[in-house]
């Protein structure tokens, strides 16, 4: 079937997009490009939202993830100063580097063969939910963790002050 | 029902608490002097939430249950919270103007773990627990001139994202194979390996985020660095109240398990090799936070006992043993922060001639250590009894023999703290004299004290409390 494979090939075509900037991330030696690597697998989530028929959390993914918390990186790798030969310049040992795979791999290879083998039933047709369903989806049997993911933000942000800020001397 | 504000009375007084804290820090210096007034205001909050023993019910469309677990541990929290901020109070090693943010900090990861106690679905419990831990993160570095506490709180930020990341992960396969996140609903679903393995998983990665902050044994080993790197008040936080959220969520979750199934079997094991290898390795530890770190992890296993048995006395057995637990580890921790005057971490040797230099504290330590080993009269051989019975009942005879093996071993090194402050001699200073403690405290490290040992002869006065929360997590209400 022609739509099919043109389905298959769309979707590993995202999924090659996203597992190229990952790999990008983690070996590339400059920090920029290795932020240009991550933003490409965001871009590569984003699509996978879109195949799966959630154009608005597709849109988010692009306005916060890329938009945002990129731009955020960036100006911290700016506002930090690094130099080439500090510690981490230095590359793993292999022995190291082989371990290390080894305990990334373990847990993706284990889940992902058993949701290969004994996937869940699941929808073959993604349907596509309204945003304003989200929405009361949201304020309604959601409505607790809504509300306590701003108290979470604030008690995030109060901690970042406490622990990064001089207090202004009082007079 | 969506909201009946007096079911929320205990979690509205500490948020106006909060409020008053959140006035202060911003607040002129000289308004920092009502801080001295937060022990007893949190004390008063144990009041609160005893009077609101009575009321149950469903709120916020079915992801609020107030019943009498919940108000349970509520009670218990502000007793940690209010002992805990009048061990804090006079932190040596806390930079002055730092003071109205530490106790906030307090204050509102203490608000985590009450509406963690309510919680009864998963996105609020999680949502929950990092409000708690969150706060955690902010407080453990504020330990002036001290760069192991920067490193303490490194590597309790980073592996708790690890592991918050990977619940989340366990939240969505669960999320994906039931297609709902509320107890009342995933209590009739499958949790078998062979017809939903997914939802399994899942699971099993979700009950990691709480073995976290519980310390139980394949992510225990945050536990010794952050108490050792942490100052001691901070540290006497740490070990005790983040136990009895992540205790008051494990007991709503067994609802969902069920003898028969695997995952119990992991359980009870994981409890096993938790308790053996917290005692072994207590066994050769010099720093006394250290010590107890370590002494915490094989507590947890303890607890597990209760939980794996899955039944209302289980259930009972261990909320009682989290609210032991928390006793008589903040009574040992008073007599460290109350010994530790400039606030530096305290070795074995510490502990020398404790009985010349102030008997009150020495018998304050040796209540503790007697009830942590869980020797009677104390409440720690109580809540011991009430654990290993409920497991043996339910036929884990291999796991309550390990238990009490392990008490057998840890009697070693509890005991151990008890020969360093009774049969050793004080160091003299100069003039031949021996320094006596300052400030000993001991009207309130007598009273912890004191709650140990009535909770060992009378237990039944908490206890019947402990079986309502018990049989309450049986039921989630309709």
């Amino acid at each position: 079937m022609p739509s099919q494979s043109l389905a298959y090939a769309v979707l590993f075509g995202h999924v090659a997009f996203i597992v190229v900037g990952a790999l990008m991330t983690v070996l590339s030696q400059n920090l920029v490009r290795a932020l240009v690597g991550l933003i490409m697998t965001l871009f590569g989530v984003a699509g996978l939202f879109f195949l799966m028929s959630a154009p608005f959390i597709g849109l988010m993914q692009i306005l916060i993830y890329v938009g945002a918390v990129s731009i955020l990186i960036f100006f911290a790798i700016m506002l930090t100063q690094s130099w080439s030969s500090g510690d981490e310049a230095q590359g793993p040992s292999r022995k190291r580097a082989v371990l290390a795979s080894l305990t990334a791999l373990a847990p993706a290879l284990f889940l992902g063969l058993t949701i290969i083998f004994k996937s869940p039933p699941s929808l073959l047709v993604a349907e596509e939910t309204e945003v304003s369903a989200l929405g009361r989806f949201l304020l309604e049997p959601y409505i607790l963790p809504f509300e306590l993911i701003s108290l979470l933000l604030t008690v995030a942000m109060a901690g970042a002050v406490i622990l990064g800020f001089e207090r202004r001397k009082q007079r | 029902m969506i909201f009946q504000i007096e079911l929320f009375i205990p979690e509205l007084y500490l948020l106006a608490l909060i409020g008053g804290l959140f006035v202060l820090t911003v607040g002129p210096q000289s308004w920092w002097r009502f801080l001295r007034y937060l022990p007893l205001a949190a004390g008063v909050g144990i009041g609160v939430a005893a009077l609101s023993f009575q009321f149950s019910g469903l709120m916020l469309y079915g992801a609020y249950q107030v019943d009498g677990l919940s108000q349970f541990f509520k009670l218990a929290i502000f007793l940690g919270l209010a002992v805990t901020c009048l061990n804090a109070l006079n932190q040596p090693t806390l930079s002055e103007e730092k003071r109205p943010d530490y106790f906030l900090f307090l204050c509102l990861s203490a608000l985590g773990l009450m509406l963690l106690s309510s919680a009864v679905e998963l996105v609020t419990i999680f949502l929950a627990l990092e409000l708690a831990s969150y706060s955690l993160y902010a407080l453990i570095p504020l330990r002036s001139k001290e760069p192991a506490a920067a490193e303490a709180g490194i590597k309790y930020i980073l592996f708790g994202a690890v592991v918050t990341a990977l619940a989340m992960y366990g939240l969505s396969y669960i999320l994906g194979v039931h297609h709902t996140t509320y107890l009342s609903e995933l209590m009739t679903k499958t949790w078998s390996w062979s017809e939903a393995p997914a939802a399994l998983i899942g699971l099993t990665l979700f009950l990691g985020a709480l073995f976290y902050k519980l310390a139980l044994f394949p992510l225990h080993f945050w536990c010794p660095d952050v108490y050792e790197g942490a100052s001691n008040e901070t540290a006497a936080f740490v070990a005790t109240l983040p136990k009895l959220g992540a205790v008051v969520v494990l007991v709503r979750l067994s609802t969902l398990l069920d003898p028969s199934m695997e995952v119990t079997m992991l359980l009870a094991v994981l409890a096993a090799v938790s308790m053996t290898f917290g005692n072994l390795s207590a066994l050769v530890q010099n720093d006394l936070k250290r010590l107890l770190g370590y002494s915490s992890v094989s507590h947890a296993g303890y607890v597990m006992l209760g939980i794996v048995a899955g039944t209302a006395a289980g259930l009972a057995a261990a909320a009682f043993y989290a609210v032991v637990y928390l006793l008589m580890n903040l009574a040992c921790f008073w007599v460290i922060c109350r010994l530790s005057t400039d606030g530096r971490n305290l070795k074995l040797d510490d502990l020398n001639g404790l009985y010349q230099r102030s008997p009150g504290l020495a018998l304050v330590l040796a209540v503790s250590a007697f009830a942590l080993v869980g020797l009677p009269p104390t409440a720690g051989f109580m809540g011991k009894l009430f654990l290993l019975n409920s497991a043996w009942m339910e036929g884990y005879h291999w796991l309550v023999i390990i238990a009490v093996l392990n008490s057998a071993i840890a009697i070693y090194y509890y005991l151990n703290l008890v020969r360093h402050a009774y049969t050793r001699e004080a160091p003299v200073t100069a003039s031949g004299e021996v320094q006596a403690v300052p400030n000993p405290g001991l009207l309130w490290g007598g009273l912890l004290a004191a709650a140990v040992l009535w909770l060992g002869v009378a237990p039944a006065t908490l206890f019947s409390f402990a079986q309502l929360a018990g049989a309450a997590a049986g039921g989630v209400l309709p």
